[in-house]
């Protein structure tokens, strides 16, 4: 009798076993899941809304308040951060502006997209679905709104995954949560208002600052760089993450001297590698951790140069690109 | 004399019965079906009362000893449980979970794993045994990197514009 129960039921979970991990079940339709990322994408740039959002990284938690619309073709974007210091973005088809108005101060961006919330999602949206696993998971409320989960789980453990409330009329993103390994919310993105009209005039688009043309201009990014980086070779990058920023630069602060800079990218997660002369009495020892910012954090040596790895993947990635580092080797002529 | 037996067999199965009784009960009853059944069924009883599915040590040595001299008669025959002691409750929700948990097991090792392409460059080196995982020395440029980060990433500080003096980088 024993017997006979537990065959029966083992062919009954295992016919289920089989329809879950049959690739046709295992995969929401992919063309489903392009269409909610498309929606995702395109409600932040085409609608017009204002609202305040709250950000939480680790232990740092701030607002802001943003405001966007499209006037006369053109995307305008504002955004004031709340708490802290007054900082300002004013983003523009052409151009993101950052106003610092305690050090009178003004950074000008161009040809790089900076992503402001809730426009965290871009095209090539095929993209997403080749490193994660895209899937609707219910239904969840946010500022007072019904909202669709969309779940993105990482198809490999080099990167962390994401899941996103958007709204269920509009399609707008309403919450964005990034996970670790453990599944523990690491960064969380929420607003707790927002509001589709009346549109935005184009004036309460533009900066408060009146007078700015005093203000230092810092361009951002800084030229240069491609040819420091042809000397490295960084084997190990996880899947997907594509180079979208070459700098060198003198830092200024505590860290001086002249440094490479390179940013990686999947389109959801970035990491960046500094590379540096190694200072006088610095060890040459390695070491890694996750920052209170939840970035994760690794630092080395390769020959009389020092290496850092930083970013918003899990800290084993962070330290295999680390130690994969290498200068390539010289090609005499 | 068929209780003797039993109780011989009960008293062997404590590990009471003298060697030379327990040789000699064993001979006795090599052959007897009836003597069987009550091996096993004392064994699944003292099994159930430790909590344990081997006999005692004196019992299981005696067996071994036993068994140099009559190798051929030690093992009971197969002997089909009882239907009435099969469909207990508590049985039948063994049953479930061990069905359960055996399609758990094997639907995991069939479930689909990313391309092999993904798991060429997913393996990631071990981290070596010089990086100091805990407590190491803060690193005093951290902030510096921290921050260039964040204004070099299009993703992470997406939202805030961080109020620090590594901002004001200039080419070099």
């Amino acid at each position: 009798m024993v017997i006979k129960i537990m065959s029966r039921l083992y062919l009954f979970f295992s016919l289920l076993g089989i329809l879950w991990v049959h690739p046709a079940w295992a995969e929401p339709d992919q063309e489903d899941g392009l269409r909610i990322l498309r929606q995702m994408g395109t409600a932040a740039h085409d609608q017009a809304y204002s609202g305040v959002y709250v950000m939480q990284r680790g232990s740092v938690m701030e607002s802001a308040h943003v405001a966007h619309a499209v006037i006369n073709g053109v995307e305008r974007t504002r955004v004031d951060i709340l708490d802290g210091h007054p900082r300002q973005i004013i983003r523009t088809a052409e151009e993101t502006r950052c106003y610092y108005p305690m050090q009178k101060k003004v950074r000008l961006e161009k040809g790089f997209t900076r992503r402001l919330f809730p426009a965290l999602i871009e095209a090539p949206y095929e993209h997403y679905a080749d490193f994660y696993e895209v899937s609707q998971r219910g239904m969840n409320r946010v500022a007072g709104r019904d909202c669709q989960r969309i779940y993105f789980h990482a198809r490999d453990r080099q990167r962390y995954d994401h899941e996103f409330c958007a709204d269920a009329q509009t399609h707008l993103i309403l919450k964005a949560v990034t996970y670790d390994l453990q599944k523990q919310p690491i960064e969380t993105l929420l607003f707790t208002e927002i509001s589709e009209g009346p549109r935005p005039s184009v004036d309460s688009l533009k900066t408060t600052y009146d007078d700015v043309t005093q203000w230092q201009q810092v361009h951002f990014p800084l030229a240069g760089g491609d040819k420091e980086a042809d000397r490295w070779s960084i084997p190990v990058i996880p899947p997907g993450f594509k180079k979208i920023l070459e700098m060198s630069l003198v830092a200024k602060g505590p860290s001086s001297g002249a440094m490479q800079h390179w940013v990686y990218s999947d389109g959801l997660s970035s990491f960046s590698v500094f590379v540096k002369s190694a200072e006088e009495g610095e060890g040459h020892g390695s070491q890694a951790r996750i920052l209170s910012s939840a970035l994760s954090y690794y630092s080395g040596f390769v020959g009389n140069q020092r290496v850092v790895v930083l970013g918003e993947v899990p800290q084993e990635t962070a330290v295999a690109i680390g130690q994969s580092i290498r200068v390539k080797e010289e090609i005499s002529p | 004399m068929e209780n003797d037996k039993m109780e011989h067999l009960s008293a062997a199965i404590d590990g009471e019965l003298d060697k030379d009784k327990f040789v000699a009960l064993l001979a006795k009853c090599k052959r007897d079906e009836e003597f069987h059944e009550q091996w096993y069924a004392y064994h699944l009883i003292g099994d159930m009362l430790r909590e344990s599915t081997l006999p005692p040590v004196s019992i299981h040595e005696r067996v071994l000893a036993a068994l140099k001299d009559e190798p051929t008669i030690l093992l009971p025959g197969i002997t089909p449980l009882p239907q009435e002691t099969a469909v207990t409750p508590v049985r039948r929700w063994f049953a479930v979970a061990a069905a359960v948990a055996v399609v758990f097991l094997t639907t995991a090792v069939l479930r689909p794993t990313p391309p092999a392409a993904f798991l060429a460059q997913t393996e990631v080196a071990p981290v070596k045994s010089e990086v100091a995982l805990a407590s190491p020395p803060i690193d005093p440029d951290i902030d510096t990197f921290v921050a260039l980060h964040h204004q070099g990433s299009p993703l992470s500080g997406i939202q805030a514009v961080d109020y620090t003096p590594q901002t004001s980088s200039v080419r070099h």
